[in-house]
């Protein structure tokens, strides 16, 4: 999901252009208005006098910037950058901190687990993957040991509940994960959900010829693809994204991958959702009536947006960006057409809404320290430095005067004369988030949206979703760790639904879909789907308490 | 001992090749195998090599495991047809083109040709899969363009997506790909034939089917059993490559194998003890086809690997 997310951030900056400058550079404690927390009720009492914040002077990281090197993996293979030092922000990091990183993109996402189990792990890995297998005090530094012992203002300056989100079984916290918003950071109107949620778009020219049915329901929706499948025989009615989760899966209330929250207050895995079978009934009728290809469940997302450019699609799905990026592509290609957003407002099914957003909204990807690196003190005092405003603002933004000024509005204004068609290796900004929060990600592209309104019709279905969305950071310990029977089942299950989903879409008959889910169901029951929604339930309720009594 | 130690001078230099050779098995082949231990044990990544020995037993757990997956059987059925298809259409192929290679009267003809059909081997199978999108999707591809414009079929053909037309695919592209580079070594052999013995049967009136019938193929029958039993050897491979660039979503249930099976639910997972457990139960059974196969063999030629 972040692969999708950051190459769909990557296509869109490239495409934004025109940005004006201004300049006020005085704002930064504005648009960060509650990075200053509270401190962690475990934290070590401090005894200067004076409250800490981020702004004070002797904060830890400020006190030793002589140059250090560490080692550090990258779990990702898509990542924009490798290498330390050939762009502007990391060399600004080295020059503020005096850190400076050797830096492995992995090559294999297979690559770390064997790194793990050799045991030569680089000082700092950043990853997503099965972080489970990080928290070991033998082998990761918790980072609560490291800042009682170097940087004790540093727990002070956390929010509790971000302490909590990170909390492992043995009570202590290994990382702090990237992209987190509290919820003063998520009232901000500027903060907005992930880019990479799904994207539902239509063509606006099309949907204008056949009288401009409002679509409002699924019912409307099929009818109105009907139409255009009548009326265009020859246009491709619907091409979906493999490569994301179904947008009619979303407004069914689930997703492609992770466990939902039902009314009775179980969590469940997704095919456990009595609309799972409505969603395979849809796209069946769409495939039966030749409105969807089974080919289009193989393209990869290169080879998506090579047939959506051509013109000869009505309606596609991706991320929320699908209209905007396509929209670019036919202006490319010289095709006519325009495509609209239409999971920008509630679309009902059966009479009632039932998009299900309740999500964990913990974060995404973990840093961790080794515990055998050389120097664990300049170690933690590094990861202070990044997860201050300062250092999201340089991470995410660039360094304020020379990429950015930021407005009166509170938003940035990019200096596009010197960033015009520079690539992500020279600028460094957004690249070295290592400790970035989904504000800091965020803003830039609110952003650069006011300059090109008709190239950000993504932030109207974002504004959407974010009144859709509750966040529950309970349901972030529902998931199973590695190496447990639950975690096997889990496995084993999204396998299944990886599997079979198409195959059931694929059918020649509605009894067949339903007899194929029949049979997809007793085999989840044969695997354990009742023994892990049981376990997540009860890991989330035992979260739920704790998060009751720190609200307290 | 005297007469062997002779010997073995004699045959010093020799020997040390052979021992360099023997060396490189063991280091590479036979200590991995000390590995397959964690197919029995409780092993995650975490407890690093020392979990070889300090991880829990649990038995036949893993083995079990695999046997019980709901795809258990349709990917032993995928390994093994795949694999018998690359046996069958991938052996003979290569033989019968470096006849019709051999008989090709133009040497520049011939030469160009070769050279054409081994270029193949040398493109990766990632760039193979994306010629074969490029030739075959539905939407725009060379292949469907032709065959509506021509009205051979009225629409489209999922290639790519219909699992009916998945093995198809595999065979020929695998036989593109590899056919050229493989009858290198038979035009080899060929041209090692004495010439005086298409001569004589020239003289004794034989057509050229029988020539090829008669002379070059007795001729080259040792180079055929040997290349036919170093296929044997890697019988259960089952062409990982290929299953993972071809293989999607909707032809999984025949594009599956063990291979991308162990990398997704094993290695992706760092379930190294499944994956491990997989990956023996792999090997036994190619074990057991290598042994049923060289006794085929050996029962029809009189010549064997074993």
């Amino acid at each position: 999901m972040r692969k999708v997310m950051v190459a769909v951030i990557a296509l869109f900056l490239v495409t934004v252009t025109g940005l004006t400058a201004c300049s006020d550079s005085d704002k930064k404690a504005e648009i960060q208005p509650s990075q200053s927390a509270s401190p962690a009720s475990e934290a070590p009492e401090s005894n200067s006098a004076a409250p800490v914040t981020w702004d004070s002077p002797n904060l830890s990281w400020k006190q030793d910037t002589s140059p250090v090197k560490y080692s550090m993996y990258i779990d990702f293979d898509w990542y924009s950058v490798d290498t330390w030092g050939k762009d502007d922000v990391s060399k600004e990091i080295t020059k503020r901190t005096g850190v400076s990183l050797d830096v492995t993109k992995a090559s294999d996402l297979n690559q770390l687990q064997v790194l793990l189990a050799t045991g030569n792990l680089p000082d700092f890995i950043f990853t997503s993957n099965q972080v489970q297998r990080f928290w070991d005090p033998k082998k990761i530094w918790p980072w609560n040991e490291l800042m009682d012992k170097y940087a004790p203002e540093f727990r002070q300056l956390l929010d509790p509940i971000e302490i909590a989100n990170n909390t492992a079984p043995d009570g202590n916290f290994y990382t702090l994960k990237t992209h987190y918003s509290n919820d003063d950071q998520w009232a901000d109107p500027r903060n907005l959900p992930s880019v990479g949620d799904p994207g539902l778009a239509v063509r606006q020219d099309i949907l204008e010829a056949i009288g401009n049915p409002q679509i409002n329901s699924l019912e409307d929706l099929l009818e109105v693809l009907r139409t255009v499948h009548k009326k265009y025989p020859d246009m491709i009615v619907y091409l979906p994204s493999k490569d994301i989760s179904n947008p009619i899966m979303d407004i069914l209330g689930f997703n492609n991958s992770n466990p939902y929250l039902d009314e009775q207050g179980n969590v469940k895995v997704n095919i456990s959702n009595p609309n799972f079978l409505e969603y395979l009934k849809f796209m069946n009728t769409l495939y039966r009536e030749g409105m969807l290809d089974p080919e289009s469940f193989t393209y990869d997302t290169d080879q998506f947006y090579q047939i959506a450019g051509e013109g000869n699609v009505f309606m596609a799905s991706y991320s929320t960006m699908v209209a905007d990026l396509l929209n670019t592509r036919l202006k490319d290609n010289k095709k006519d057409g325009w495509f609209v957003p239409i999971n920008d407002h509630s679309i009902t099914y059966n009479g009632k809404d039932q998009m299900n957003l309740t999500e964990a909204g913990t974060g995404w990807a973990s840093l961790f320290i080794n515990k055998n690196i050389k120097d664990p003190e300049r170690a933690i005092r590094f990861v202070e430095f990044l997860k201050s405003p300062e250092g999201d603002a340089l991470t995410q933004w660039g360094i304020e005067g020379l990429h950015y000024t930021m407005g009166d509005d509170g938003l940035l204004d990019f200096n596009n004369d010197y960033l015009k068609d520079k690539p992500v290796t020279e600028t460094g900004i957004g690249a070295w988030y290592f400790q970035g929060s989904s504000f800091g990600e965020t803003l830039p592209m609110v952003s650069r949206a006011a300059d090109a309104p008709d190239q950000s019709q993504f932030l109207n279905v974002l504004k959407f979703r974010k009144t859709k969305i509750v966040r529950d950071p309970a349901l972030s310990f529902v998931k199973p760790p590695s190496d447990t029977d639950e975690f096997n089942i889990s496995t084993r299950l999204q396998d299944l639904f990886n599997n079979e989903s198409v195959k059931i879409i694929l059918s020649k008959s509605e009894d067949e879909v339903v007899s194929k889910y029949n049979e997809l169901m007793n085999n989840a029951n044969k695997i354990g789907l009742e023994r892990l929604n049981t376990y997540m339930t009860e890991k989330y309720k035992e979260a739920k308490v704790k998060y009751e009594s720190l609200k307290k | 001992m005297n007469t062997a130690l002779k010997i073995f001078k004699k045959q010093a230099f020799y020997q040390i090749l052979v021992l360099f050779g023997v060396l490189y098995l063991f280091i590479f082949n036979y200590i991995p195998m000390f590995g397959l231990i964690i197919a029995f044990k409780d092993y995650s990544p975490t407890q690093g090599v020392i979990g070889f020995f300090t991880s829990d037993w649990v038995g036949l757990k893993w083995i079990k495991e695999f046997y019980n997956e709901i795809y258990f059987w349709r990917i032993i059925r995928n390994t093994v047809i795949v694999s018998v298809l690359n046996l069958v259409f991938m052996f003979p192929i290569p033989i019968f083109f470096a006849i019709l290679l051999n008989e090709l009267k133009s040497a520049k003809f011939k030469k160009i040709v070769q050279t054409v059909s081994y270029l193949p081997h040398f493109i990766s199978w990632v760039v193979v899969s994306g010629l074969i999108f490029v030739f075959l999707n539905v939407q725009n591809g060379l292949v469907n363009d032709f065959l509506v414009w021509s009205g051979i079929t009225k629409d489209p053909v999922s290639f790519i997506s219909d699992p009916k037309y998945y093995w198809w695919m595999v065979i020929l592209s695998n036989i593109w790909k590899s056919m050229g580079w493989g009858a290198i070594i038979f035009l080899a052999a060929i041209a090692g034939i004495d010439q005086t013995l298409y001569e004589a049967a020239v003289m004794d009136g034989a057509s050229r089917i029988q020539r090829i019938i008669y002379v070059t193929l007795p001729s080259i029958k040792s180079t055929i059993v040997i290349i036919l039993i170093l296929s044997l050897g890697s019988l259960f491979n089952g062409n990982f490559e290929q299953a993972l660039l071809l293989g999607n979503s909707v032809n999984n249930s025949v594009s599956e194998i063990l291979d991308t099976f162990t990398l997704k639910m094993g290695l992706a997972q760092g379930r190294f003890s499944y994956a491990t457990a997989i990956g023996l139960f792999q090997s036994i059974i190619s074990v057991a086809l290598i042994y049923s196969s060289n006794y085929v063999v050996k029962r029809l030629t009189g010549m064997g690997l074993l």
